[in-house]
Formats: C-alpha cells, sequence, structure tokens
C-alpha cells in the first residue's frame, strides 16, 4: 500500500464527485424554476451532515441503502442488471414480519431465525429472474420489474388480510419484542443492524475478490464468452449473483422491520419500503459497484434522504427533490467518459 | 451474427389468439354478452398505452438502442399532458405537450446512448428515477396534491366516441394504425430498411455511408413520442388523472410485449392486446358478485398482481425469441 496507490484509489472517486455536483446542480435548478431558494437544498445537506440528529438519521438512512445497492453491484459484478432490490425488499420484510410474529423463540435465536428467513426468501425470490435469465433468454429487467410490482401487491395483501394487526388498521403485526432491536440512541431509528448491514458489506467484498466463486462472477461481468472458454460455470455464476443479491436485499427487508424502532411493521401501502431499492442503484452508481465503495456512498446517500424531512418540515420543499437529485446522478454515471477516470484502477484490479 | 432476419411468429400468434379466445368466451359465458363487450372494450382501452409504448420500443430496437426509459418517458408525458392542458384549457394542446415530452426525454436518451456512448441500462434506469422524482416534486408544486392530481373540468378531457351505447376512445383506433403504419415503415421504406441495418449491423451500415447515430436518433425520438402518446393517453384520456404512480410498470410489460414480439409490430400489438386485457380483468373481476368476501380481505390486490403475473408466465412458458442481433443495447463508437 504504497502512496500511489492510493492516491490512484482517490481519483476513482473524480467521476462519482462530479456527477453528484451534477446533481446537485440539478436539484438547484429545479428548485430555482418552482419558486425555492437554490440553496435550500444545502441547508438540507448541512442538517445531515452537521447536526447530531441529522448523522444519526443518516446512519440509520444509510442501513437498507447500503445493502440494496450491494445487491445492484453484485448484479454489475455479473454483467447482470439486477434491479430487483425494490420487490425483493418487500419480500424480505413481510418475512421478517411472519416469522417475527407467528414463531416464538428466545432472544438471540429469535433474531438469527427471523434474519434467515428474510435473507431466505430474498434468495428465493430471485430463482425466476435467474431462471429465465439462462433458460428463456428474457432481459432481467423486465423479469424483476414484473416481480417488484408481484411483490409490491402480494406484501400489501399479505399485511391486510394474514397479517393483519387487529389493534391498528392498515398495518401489519409488530414484530415480538424478542426479535426487536431497540435505538441505539433514544428517539432515533438508528439500530444495531446499520453494523450488521457494514459486515454483509465486508462480507461481500471478501466474496467478491478473494473467494473463487467471486472470482468467477467477476470474470462473468467482465467477458461471458472469455469466462465460458476458461472453463467457468457462467450459468452458475450468474444465479450466484442474483442469489447474493437477494440474500442482500431481503437483509434490507429485515433492516427496514426488525430494525425499524418504534414501528416494527410495515403499513398497506408499504410507505417504510418503497424506493429503497431504486435509490440503492444510484448509491451502488457513486460508489463504483465496489462493496467498500458503497458503505460510504450509502452514508452519503443516506445524508440526502434524511435532509427530506428537514427540508419539508422546515423549509417547505417537497421532499421528491431528492429523487431528481438521484436521477440525474445515476444519468451522469451511464457516461462512460467519467468511468474512463477509474477506468485505470478497475483493469489493474479485475486482472487477478 | 446469429438470430433470424425475418420473424415468423406463426406459434406465438396462435398462443395469443387463443389466450385471448378463450378468457373472452369464459368471460361471456360467466356473465353474458353485455358484460362480455364491456370487458373487450375495456381490454382495448388498457392496450393502448402499452401497444404505443411497445411500437415505440421496437423502433427503438430496431435500430440498435435498448431503451427502458420508456417507463419513465410516459410517466413524464403524463404529467406534461395533463399540466399543458390545465394551463391552456384545451385537450389538444396538452397533448401535444405530452408528445413534446416524451420527445425531449427520448433525445436526452437518444443523446447518452448514441453519442455519449453511455451504458443505456443505466441511462434508462436513470430516467425512470428522475421521471418519479420529478413528476411527484411537481405535482406539489404545481397543484399542492401530493401524489395524484385530478383534472379540473371535463373540456380538457379527450373526447370520447359512441358506438351504440359503448363510449370508446379514438385513440385505440390511432394506436391499431400507428402500429400498421410502424410495419409499413419498417418493411417498405428507405428509412425502415437502414434503421434494421444499423441495428443488426451498426459497423457495415456505417461504412456504407449511413449516419447510424443520426438515425438511432430519430428512431428514438419517434419511440419516445409513441410513449409519449400513451403516457398522455392515460392522463387525459384513459384515467383523467395524473399522478407519480400512474404508469405502474406499463412501460416494462411494452417491452415484455417486444420481447414476446421479437421486434415485429403486429405480433407485439397482439400481446399488448393479451395484457392490456389482464389488466382489465384485474379490475373488472373487482366488482363480480362472487368476488365481494374476498375483496373485504384486501382480495383486490390479488387481482392486481394478474398482468404481471400474465407476463412472467408467458415468459416462462414461451422462451423469449431469439433477438436479432446482438448488437441491441450495445453502444456503437465509431471509428
Amino acid at each position: 500500500m504504497n502512496l500511489r496507490y492510493f492516491w490512484q484509489t482517490l481519483k476513482i472517486a473524480e467521476g462519482p464527485v462530479f456527477a453528484i455536483l451534477i446533481g446537485l446542480i440539478a436539484g438547484m435548478v429545479v428548485l430555482g424554476a418552482s419558486g425555492y431558494n437554490p440553496l435550500y437544498i444545502f441547508r438540507g445537506l448541512e442538517y445531515s451532515f452537521f447536526t447530531k440528529h441529522g448523522i444519526i438519521s443518516a446512519l440509520a438512512m444509510a442501513t437498507p441503502l447500503m445493502l440494496t445497492a450491494i445487491t445492484w453491484a453484485v448484479g454489475i459484478r455479473a454483467g447482470v442488471f439486477n434491479v430487483g432490490a425494490e420487490g425483493t425488499l418487500m419480500i424480505g420484510a413481510v418475512m421478517a414480519i411472519a416469522a417475527g410474529t407467528l414463531i416464538k423463540l428466545p432472544i438471540v435465536l429469535h433474531h438469527l431465525v427471523v434474519m434467515a428467513f428474510a435473507m431466505g426468501a430474498g434468495v428465493l425470490w430471485t430463482i425466476p429472474v435467474a431462471y429465465l435469465k439462462i433458460k428463456r433468454n428474457v432481459h432481467e429487467v423486465v423479469s424483476t420489474i414484473m416481480l417488484n410490482w408481484v411483490a409490491n401487491f402480494l406484501v400489501s395483501f399479505l399485511v391486510v388480510w394474514p397479517l393483519r394487526d387487529p389493534a391498528w388498521p392498515m398495518r401489519s403485526l409488530k414484530i415480538l419484542p424478542t426479535a426487536r432491536f431497540q435505538p441505539l440512541v433514544a428517539g432515533s431509528n438508528l439500530t444495531l443492524v446499520f453494523f450488521l448491514s457494514l459486515v454483509f458489506a465486508l462480507v461481500s467484498y471478501v466474496l467478491l475478490w478473494h473467494t473463487k466463486i467471486g472470482q468467477h462472477i467477476r470474470a462473468t461481468g467482465f467477458n461471458p464468452d472469455t469466462a465460458r472458454n476458461c472453463g467457468i460455470n457462467v450459468s452458475r455464476a450468474t444465479v450466484f449473483a442474483f442469489g447474493i443479491g437477494g440474500a442482500a436485499a431481503g437483509l434490507a427487508g429485515y433492516a427496514l422491520t426488525a430494525g425499524l424502532p418504534p414501528l416494527w411493521s410495515i403499513s398497506e401501502k408499504l410507505g417504510t419500503l418503497v424506493n429503497y431499492g431504486f435509490n440503492g442503484i444510484c448509491v451502488a452508481a457513486i460508489g463504483v459497484n465496489h462493496p467498500l465503495g458503497i458503505i460510504f456512498a450509502a452514508i452519503f446517500f443516506g445524508g440526502i434522504l434524511s435532509s427530506r424531512s428537514y427540508m419539508q418540515m422546515f423549509l417547505g420543499v417537497a421532499p421528491e427533490i431528492t429523487d431528481v437529485v438521484a436521477g440525474v446522478i445515476v444519468l451522469i454515471l451511464a457516461l462512460p467518459e467519467l468511468s474512463k477516470m477509474f477506468g485505470h484502477w478497475r483493469r489493474g484490479k479485475v486482472t487477478v | 451474427m446469429e438470430g433470424k432476419m425475418t420473424a415468423a411468429p406463426g406459434k406465438e400468434r396462435l398462443v395469443i389468439g387463443l389466450a385471448i379466445a378463450v378468457i373472452l368466451t369464459a368471460a361471456g359465458f360467466a356473465v353474458g354478452i353485455a358484460d362480455f363487450i364491456h370487458l373487450f372494450i375495456l381490454g382495448l382501452n388498457a392496450m393502448v398505452p402499452i401497444v404505443l409504448a411497445a411500437v415505440g420500443e421496437v423502433l427503438n430496437e430496431r435500430g440498435g438502442l435498448f431503451n427502458i426509459g420508456i417507463e419513465g418517458i410516459m410517466l413524464l408525458a403524463s404529467f406534461g399532458a395533463v399540466y399543458a392542458a390545465e394551463l391552456s384549457g384545451s385537450w389538444f394542446i396538452g397533448l401535444l405537450g405530452g408528445l413534446l415530452v416524451g420527445a425531449l426525454v427520448a433525445y436526452l436518451f437518444a443523446l447518452i446512448a448514441t453519442y455519449g456512448a453511455g451504458n443505456q441500462v443505466v441511462a434508462g434506469v436513470g430516467i425512470n428515477m428522475l421521471a418519479l422524482g420529478l413528476v411527484a416534486y411537481f405535482l406539489l408544486v404545481a397543484w399542492g396534491s401530493p401524489g395524484f392530481h385530478l383534472l379540473s373540468n371535463y373540456e380538457i378531457r379527450i373526447p370520447k366516441i359512441t358506438i351504440r351505447g359503448y363510449s370508446v376512445s379514438w385513440m385505440i383506433i390511432v394506436a391499431l394504425g400507428i402500429t400498421g403504419l410502424i410495419h409499413f415503415v419498417l418493411e417498405n421504406t428507405r428509412f425502415g430498411l437502414r434503421l434494421k441495418a444499423a441495428g443488426y449491423n451498426p459497423f457495415v451500415t456505417d461504412v456504407s455511408g449511413i449516419n447510424v447515430y443520426r438515425l438511432r436518433t430519430v428512431a428514438c425520438v419517434i419511440g419516445g413520442v409513441l410513449a409519449g402518446l400513451g403516457g398522455a393517453y392515460m392522463s387525459l384520456d384513459w384515467l383523467g388523472l395524473s399522478a407519480s404512480t400512474l404508469i405502474q410498470g406499463r412501460g416494462f410489460i411494452a417491452l415484455a410485449c417486444v420481447v414476446f414480439g421479437g421486434l415485429d409490430p403486429i405480433l407485439t400489438l397482439e400481446a399488448g392486446y393479451l395484457f392490456g386485457l389482464l389488466s382489465a380483468l384485474g379490475l373488472w373481476l373487482q366488482n363480480i358478485p362472487w368476488a365481494a368476501p374476498l375483496m373485504l380481505k384486501g382480495g383486490s390486490y390479488l387481482f392486481l398482481m394478474l398482468p404481471y403475473l400474465a407476463v412472467l408466465a408467458v415468459l416462462t412458458v414461451f422462451p423469449g425469441r431469439q433477438r436479432l442481433s446482438k448488437e441491441i443495447g450495445m453502444p456503437y463508437r465509431r471509428g
């Protein structure tokens, strides 16, 4: 780890930082065009990064974002576009609710069982996508979006009927206290799950860069034909990439139920779950599809998301302005001229 | 280069025809002829946005672009149409506004995908995210209504024509006509043949003196206009409201139709009617008397899943035809 390597690593951030700047400028233009002070966007960011409440809320928001970003990033590394995090997250969340309310177990065991249910459901939910991709030549974007909508309506149905909370209409049952996470700071919704998702990010880094299957996944994404000629089972690598992504999104669903005080439940309209999947794509793009980059990108983007409520309450700005910023960031990062800046580093890494 | 140049849609056509016939016949026996016609027309209504977007995407993919941003284009156009109509007080201006928005967003996508040689899937995802944010934001700014805005009066809703007591949108005829037109353009005009060449082998096309970038851009903008027309139809005609959740994956159902139709506009139209009919069926079943007890328990959500499950089922049972060219979705670099 010499100085030049460090400098090169820093250089990767050029593209994302440029995209973030353009995204913020676009947000300012939209704010200005609709009659607000364009600088409100920085007031929001000031809240999220320079106040205690804001930082805690940013970290809490970063928890699921990190995981859904890994869903997309692992897909990209394998050469597939897995936009299914949105729906997989919902399935993971509803399975966490089911296991967290219907099964009764002592405290730590219950946590583990609920987590296993959520992640397992996430993995299972990606099987049709992998099947359609490999056997039926169906583009994964189409099948994952269809499954997102199926998941959306299926989970709404489960919340309204089998898992309905008799005391609180339009909401599901609350996860039992034996499987809940308590807030680390009173009044916030930052829980230990944050560290869980950090661990997951690190594990996925090790998995992708320091194991055989990870090597196969990245080789498949780099050039599937070459990988196949080298004797790599491309289908297996693709299935694994979808599976790891499904586990990550399922865990994100777990984070948004068991790790979401004081609700520990989901509503009929799924208000606490929507958009984390798509924002995860933005986070992954900012983090150059690398688990370690994603950790920082998720905390930054968590800050953007936590500024939503501040801007809405104190400045009267519609919170959807952050979706505009995210969309522009993704659009800019789709352009390869910027990715050339960090292309050096990536090429150096891929040829192990 | 693998794949077939000409589509051979015999089996698919039979299957879709059978599926439509079975659904309509079953409904006819179950509820009688009046409801049967009603369901048929509901299916036509639901077909229009899917078919318009899908036929536009056929143009895109024939030219070699893979535009998954059509969902976002439809959403932005549906909002733009309502906004222009509310400002001007005329549905025609509103419709034009929707088309303009569709063209502009598609132009942005085309610039990224052709001259910028960008990643088309990522750019499409970006456009979808941007659309969701912009529409939700401006709904709040323009009318102060979170989530949706109903048209303020009936003057700005596209007028319908009445046939034997059933009010039908003339946009259905427009959609059918455009499908035929695109089919004709692709098979019989210089532009269509050049476009197919650009999609099949951009390198050879470029070397023979045709500007691949411009061709793809034009096709993408036309596709965007068609998707915009679909979006404007949804907001100004069919549903009469603008909402951030208006499109509900119809752009992606359109993509599935294109996959199933193997880039053949007519077969895409048929697939579009099947999925339109299924989504209409999902809404229609909710009013059936025997479904009432289920409705009380949230069964409406189960019926709403119907079109999406149908897309998955159809794609599982019938393999998507081999893409005509591996170039689709790949950036082309000159030189």
